[in-house]
């Protein structure tokens, strides 16, 4: 059974095991990297180097936040690679594609950051649910190599520690505690390992990035402290198609509901397999605000629907041209995740902040459980 | 101690399985089903037969050996979701693919035993499958339906397989603690 004393003196041992002459721990201030490198860190002392990558993705401020925060248990090098980062992926439409190119530049720069600096080894936060999702072909999460046959000595020139690859969310945030990790890290919602490239859903440009950073900061200020687990906001064009047979399956729900399909396409989990299908958007009045969530059976069973989102409001049509969905789920190890039964006052408070962009056309809420969707559209 | 093992057919909850059994403070193993049936059947003294992507009957010559756990296993078998439409399709059930579940289902327990002990007459279990069980093997009962699903748990006790649609071990799953302890204390 684990717990964290145990645990920590287990992998301590562990590593003062192996044989290294020093390592670079890959940070980006949320709980798994942080606390891998914490806990090497305190196995190989100043043998290890801790840095951060501005991959141009992460939120606004986020990298100089995360250094401060954790100054005194890390002494983290600020590394600014979002020229590389741009080049590499503006203009990549497909979430796979994102994903792999993100993974594959994120080693390049660590591989080269590790030779300059003469070290042997790299330390990671993977964690259990990202090699299953990878090796289980749901999605690929940046930091999985090894276990999908990528031999990291060859082929970056560096050995791989994992210290937490058994664990679950919930296992590390009571390690991250045990071992003094500020509170900041430790209660911090996870982030996706390629950022906001992901949520910026279909075509990645600079533009839908920018309208992706300025909704996030809105949403996490708008539903903070409800006892969420993570909440964002993702944006894509407004492109839609109008669908007769999935009107039909909801129309007794209220009057003149309509379920529309955008262009783009969103990643789900159906029955332990990877599906990457539409996401269908819902506009109307329910006949009362709890049927929100009683709207995806309805549209995800015997469909290739992954996610399913309702119009809170499309008061800020003024010609822009992205729709911003807004994402909540409760869950403890993100293996399943439920919807919040946020009320509809809350939200369209937060959907008329949104609306003051002249980007936004319309903002809608994923009232979409994991499984069939995934936390993420990507 | 007994040791539980963990058909892994590569799902998305089967290291979970592993994870709530050794948090309740059984011991468990996740093995591969090329292992053969004597091996198993040596080392381990039940067997849980968790989920995977693929389809029954269609993908039958990719499960190994676990058709004949299911069968000739001595000690007590869990079939989850997969495992548990493997179980009914071994025994010569009915399968169906068109009664799809995803996320949060209400399931009402028809019969209770000893896997459901303790359970409320009415919880949410979380499911995530294409395939399901239309018709129960002769020898079995049904223990628990949804709305969609006839067959959401089933079991013969006389040779003690059992057998659930939806999966116990995720946490949004009530009373999935309980579920998973009843069927480890019959390994004891």
């Amino acid at each position: 059974m684990f717990t964290p004393e145990e645990f920590t003196k287990a992998i301590i041992n562990e590593i003062r095991g192996l044989e290294i002459r020093c390592a670079v721990a890959a940070v980006s201030g949320g709980v798994d990297s942080t606390t891998s490198a914490v806990i090497t860190r305190l196995a190989i002392n100043d043998k290890l180097i801790p840095v951060l990558f501005d991959t141009g993705f992460m939120r606004i401020n986020e990298p100089v936040e995360v250094i401060e925060s954790l100054r005194g248990l890390l002494p983290i090098r600020l590394i600014d690679v979002r020229e590389e980062f741009y080049r590499a992926m503006m203009g990549l439409s497909d979430a796979e594609e994102k994903r792999v190119r993100f993974r594959d530049t994120f080693y390049s720069a660590l591989s080269k950051l590790v030779k300059d600096n003469g070290c042997d080894w790299l330390v990671q936060g993977t964690i259990a649910p990202d090699w299953i999702e990878t090796v289980g072909g749901i999605k690929t999460q940046h930091n999985v190599l090894a276990q999908i046959g990528i031999e990291t000595d060859r082929v970056y020139g560096f050995k791989l520690l994992e210290p937490l690859r058994e664990l679950y969310k919930d296992q590390v945030r009571a390690l991250a505690r045990f071992l003094g990790v500020p509170v900041s890290i430790v209660d911090r919602q996870p982030f996706p390992g390629p950022g906001l490239s992901i949520r910026a859903v279909g075509l990645l440009t600079m533009e839908k990035l920018n309208v992706v950073k300025w909704s996030t900061k809105i949403v996490e200020d708008g539903l903070a402290n409800l006892g969420l687990s993570q909440w964002f906001a993702a944006a894509w064009e407004d492109e839609r198609v109008y669908d007769e047979e999935l009107s039909r399956r909801v129309k007794d729900l209220g009057r003149g509901l309509t379920v529309e399909t955008f262009k783009v396409k969103g990643t789900g989990v159906k029955g332990d397999s990877r599906e990457y299908g539409r996401i269908a958007v819902v506009s109307g009045e329910l006949d009362r605000w709890g049927v929100v969530f009683n709207l995806y059976p309805r549209l995800t069973y015997g469909t290739d629907i992954t996610h399913v989102i309702y119009e809170v409001s499309n008061g800020g049509v003024k010609g822009g041209k992205f729709f911003v969905t807004i994402r909540a789920v409760t869950t403890s190890d993100y293996m399943t995740a439920d919807v919040p039964k946020l009320g509809r006052d809350i939200l369209i408070k937060v959907a008329e902040e949104l609306a003051k962009n002249d980007s936004v056309s319309s903002i809608g809420f994923d009232v979409t459980p994991k499984p069939p969707a995934t936390i993420e559209f990507e | 101690m007994a040791i539980i093992g963990v058909v892994n057919f590569g799902g998305q909850y089967n290291h979970l399985i592993k994870r709530r059994l050794e948090d309740m403070g059984f011991t468990a193993r996740l093995i591969n089903s090329i292992e053969p049936l004597n091996v198993i059947t040596r080392e381990l003294d039940c067997l849980i037969i968790s989920g995977g992507s693929w389809n029954i009957p269609g993908d039958l010559p990719r499960l190994g050996n676990a058709p004949r756990y299911v069968l000739e296993f001595p000690g007590p078998v869990l079939g989850i979701c997969l495992g548990h439409q493997l179980m009914a399709y071994e025994y010569g059930g009915v399968l169906t693919n068109n009664r799809p579940e995803f996320g949060g289902v209400r399931v009402t327990i028809d019969d209770e035993d000893t896997i459901l002990r303790g359970v409320d007459k009415e919880f949410t279990a979380w499911e995530s499958h294409n395939v399901s069980v239309e018709r129960e093997p002769v020898g079995f009962t049904v223990l628990a339906h949804s709305g969609t699903v006839r067959v959401q748990a089933m079991a013969n006790e006389r040779i003690r397989r059992y057998g659930v649609q939806f999966h116990p071990e995720v946490k949004h799953t009530q009373f999935g603690d309980v579920i998973l302890r009843n069927f480890a204390e019959l390994c004891r």
